[in-house]
């Protein structure tokens, strides 16, 4: 059965909009990312089935978001603590060095931890979750399906990129 | 359960709270931390409806949906192999009779309501056959009337005349910074589009600006045959509410065309020219 959009934008749309405004700070790029979270929940139905849809759609927010501000960079008149911190989340598995390496890593990690999944929670999401929206790391885990120690394991990977870009 | 009392309870758990969604002892803990910190579970649900109420007044459910469905079939549209095989084949037809092509090539843009663009203004003309359909926007001053192109400048207060042109028939209607779609010609939802007559036709009262932000973006839809006001109309509506209706075109059945023309708003208001 096709998904009813209008149902439930009207009980989650006001959440993923006030999400997508937190991540990317721009009321017109949150609008515009909300929408495609809704258009991932209609590619993906079938998902709704196994778990509460608003834990499901912040993890989907959070990732779209994160996508479009990789590679972005904000004024540093515009920017705040969390942004600065979000974008270097982003940025984190992109690989650094030259865009076939990046290519190549971005595979790897896809392979590693599901991020060619659009609905799975990203490792970058995962971070944002930790480190700036402040869940605790079994907060994290419960609100992404997966074990603390899979989490744990996942943002230690992570960690060591942000390592590598604060050295660069 | 480990917590860390120093830090606020995450929005993302407040969401899930207000949303009902988290277990029980979940939801539990999460009150007991806001009790720590002084706030109130019903303060954050009022907070959160109040916000729910002013998101939805601001993108109501009915033209996002349509427009959020549309975005999908769009991007389900792309997924799909693309026509180019047919395009290809079409080449060598194409080099022994160019203006084949490109007549065909702009049919199929046609029939799939796609708009052909000029440079990356959206001033559109896109009908092969004739009369071709127009849209003009005047404005109205003391001392005569300009014409304005897309991308031209206007405030609040600015009297605009429309006038359109061409055959078949037509609505003309806008939308705005401020995401109201406003039915310009015919004066009613709920009949079919008016035959347009011969030459150009300007509407029977000019249109004020009002304070709308952004932009005023006037539309001519246009087919060759009889067609439902409401249908023009609606689709204004889930343009009207997407991020992207400035630039974006309106996603018609086969068998219309549109032209487009946007003035961009400034903040000061003309005086007034009545």
């Amino acid at each position: 059965m096709a998904l009813d959009v209008e149902s439930h934008y009207l009980r989650y749309g006001p959440m993923v909009l006030r999400r997508c405004r937190t991540l990317l700070r721009d009321p017109a790029k949150a609008e515009d990312a909300m929408q495609d979270v809704f258009v991932s929940l209609i590619r993906n139905e079938d998902r709704l089935r196994d778990e509460a849809p608003g834990a499901l759609l912040l993890r989907v927010a959070t990732n779209v978001c994160l996508n479009r501000l990789r590679g972005e960079r904000r004024h540093p008149e515009d920017a705040h603590e969390d942004d600065e911190l979000a974008l270097r989340i982003a940025q984190a598995d992109d690989g650094g060095g030259d865009a076939e390496s990046r290519t190549l890593a971005r595979s790897v990690l896809g392979k590693l931890f599901g991020t060619n999944d659009p609905l799975a929670a990203s490792t970058r999401s995962l971070a944002f979750m930790h480190l700036v929206d402040g869940l605790t790391l079994e907060e994290v885990a419960r609100e992404s399906r997966l074990s603390v120690s899979g989490v744990r394991k996942r943002l230690r990977g992570l960690k060591g990129r942000l390592a590598e870009l604060e050295g660069v | 359960m480990q917590q860390d009392n120093k830090r606020h309870v995450p929005d993302w758990l407040l969401e899930r709270l207000a949303l009902g969604e988290l277990d029980a002892e979940t939801a539990a803990d999460v009150r007991r931390r806001l009790a720590a910190e002084g706030r109130s579970p019903d303060d954050i649900a009022a907070v959160v409806a109040t916000s729910n109420r002013e998101i939805l007044e601001q993108l109501p459910a009915t033209p996002t949906a349509a427009a959020i469905r549309q975005r999908a079939a769009k991007a389900e549209a792309g997924a799909r192999p693309a026509r180019r095989r047919t395009v290809m084949w079409s080449l060598p037809f194409a080099l022994a009779g160019g203006l084949a092509l490109t007549h065909m090539m702009l049919r199929q843009h046609t029939d799939e309501g796609v708009v052909s663009r000029v440079g990356d203004r959206p001033e559109i003309i896109i009908a092969k056959d004739n009369p071709e359909p127009r849209l003009y926007v005047y404005r109205r001053s003391a001392s005569g009337s300009q014409r304005l192109k897309d991308g031209a400048t206007a405030a609040r207060g600015d009297l605009v005349q429309l006038a359109y042109g061409g055959g078949g028939y037509v609505v003309v209607l806008s939308i705005d910074g401020a995401r109201k779609v406003t039915l310009h010609w015919p004066e009613r939802n709920d009949g079919d589009a008016p035959a347009v007559k011969a030459g150009e036709n300007r509407l029977p009262s000019a249109y004020e600006l009002d304070d709308a932000p952004a932009f005023e973006r006037f539309f001519l839809i246009h087919a060759k045959t009889p067609f439902s006001v409401a249908t023009a109309v609606e689709a204004a509506r889930a343009l009207a509410a997407q991020p992207s209706a400035r630039n974006q075109s309106l996603a018609l059945p086969p068998g219309f065309e549109q032209i487009s023309l946007a003035l961009e708003k400034t903040h000061a208001a003309k005086k007034e020219l009545r």
